[in-house]
């Protein structure tokens, strides 16, 4: 019996292998398919397709997004006795907690992925749980956690984007592009008391 | 890259660090790949690095290396799912690259599995099989592709300022 099995096992071990392989990269590449189209009409390929992204499996498959027209940025401001203090920005903190270091630790690219500017899928933060204890748990840390700072009352984080000059003065077709200066702007995102405990 | 941690492990994955656990998550966090949310004392990541440091340079020597190479994948996981912000598009990379590697058998040629197995007389074919790094081609192909036909029709790399 066991022989039989895997005799038959060997037999079908490659082209099962090769097929899952193809399948696996064939649906992964379904999930870049948009609608309309007629691919996404077959019977259980969207449902499945949706599964797929679900559980993030083409995930590596677009690795570079396009370049954005703008630079964002997470500005903080932090409450003291005395008031808000000026528009502060997370690569200060980076730029601390690297401070009078000889060699730079390749942790740090690390830190400085994380203070990135979050990509938000949803217009208010409210409406992203995960972005929100983002910030929530930033605030903590500089509330209460190891980095606390003395004397903070309140802290407020801050989505701050730059337009980038256009390379070109015009389109191609004679009709000027955008002034970066339109892509500014300032949007407060999530504020904290440093008093709940 | 596992050894980049150590320096900032408090201030990525500590309980009082930039993304800690004094706030109670929005989701319920159950799993085994959770388990560093649960486990993020300094004496406990301390544990956790080295093991993974360990399993990661038998993985480099080549002994154990099925076991060493699932076990340095497993770790590298369960650090991006702790802190999913650090990561960037090479952990993504690596991920899959990471994965099909496990099918590899890596430790038929410059490794001391194989030099064991010498030793003790183990015979084989000589035969190792393939098609794992031959999906890692795949793979690397597919994420250009898929990169390029994305970038093309967006104005920045039709008008060519996404070059300069």
């Amino acid at each position: 019996m066991h022989l039989r099995f895997f005799c038959y096992w060997r037999r079908i071990r490659k082209p099962l292998i090769g097929s899952s392989v193809f399948l696996h990269f064939s649906i992964g590449l379904l999930c870049f398919v948009q609608q309309p189209s007629a691919l996404l009409e077959i019977p259980y390929l969207t449902s499945f397709v949706q599964l797929y992204k679900r559980y993030d499996f083409p995930q590596t498959w677009r690795m570079f997004a396009p370049p954005s027209q703008t630079i964002d940025e997470i500005g903080y401001a932090l409450k003291f006795q005395d008031g808000w203090t000026d528009l502060l920005f997370l690569n200060r903190f980076l730029k601390e907690q690297a401070a009078g270091r000889v060699f730079m630790f390749r942790g740090y690219i690390r830190v400085a992925d994380h203070l990135r500017h979050p990509i938000f899928r949803q217009k208010r933060l409210e409406d992203e749980p995960f972005y929100f204890h983002y910030f929530q748990q930033m605030s903590a840390f500089f509330c209460f956690g190891d980095d606390a700072i003395p004397g903070i009352e309140a802290i407020r984080f801050y989505s701050v984007s730059k337009g980038v000059p256009p390379f070109f003065k015009d389109d191609g077709n004679g009709r000027p592009l955008p002034e970066a200066a339109n892509y500014d702007k300032v949007v407060p995102l999530y504020e904290r008391e440093c008093s709940d405990r | 890259m596992l050894w980049d941690f150590h320096p900032v492990m408090p201030l990525l994955f500590g309980h009082r660090g930039l993304f800690g656990t004094m706030e109670k998550f929005p989701y319920e966090l159950r799993g085994f790949q959770y388990i560093l949310f649960y486990h993020d004392a300094p004496a406990e990541l301390e544990i956790w690095f080295w093991s993974s440091v360990s399993a990661a340079t038998l993985g480099l020597v080549g002994l154990a290396t099925r076991l060493s190479f699932l076990l340095t994948y497993l770790a590298m996981f369960l650090f991006r799912e702790r802190d999913p912000f650090m990561t960037f598009g090479a952990d993504l990379v690596m991920n899959c690259i990471g994965l099909w590697l496990l099918f590899l058998d890596s430790g038929r040629a410059w490794a001391i599995d194989n030099v064991l197995w010498r030793r003790c007389e183990i015979s084989d074919d000589g035969q190792v099989e393939f098609w794992p790094v031959r999906a890692i081609q795949i793979q690397v192909a597919l994420i250009y592709l898929v990169t390029g036909l994305k970038k093309l029709p967006t104005t920045p790399w039709q008008d060519g300022s996404a070059v300069y």
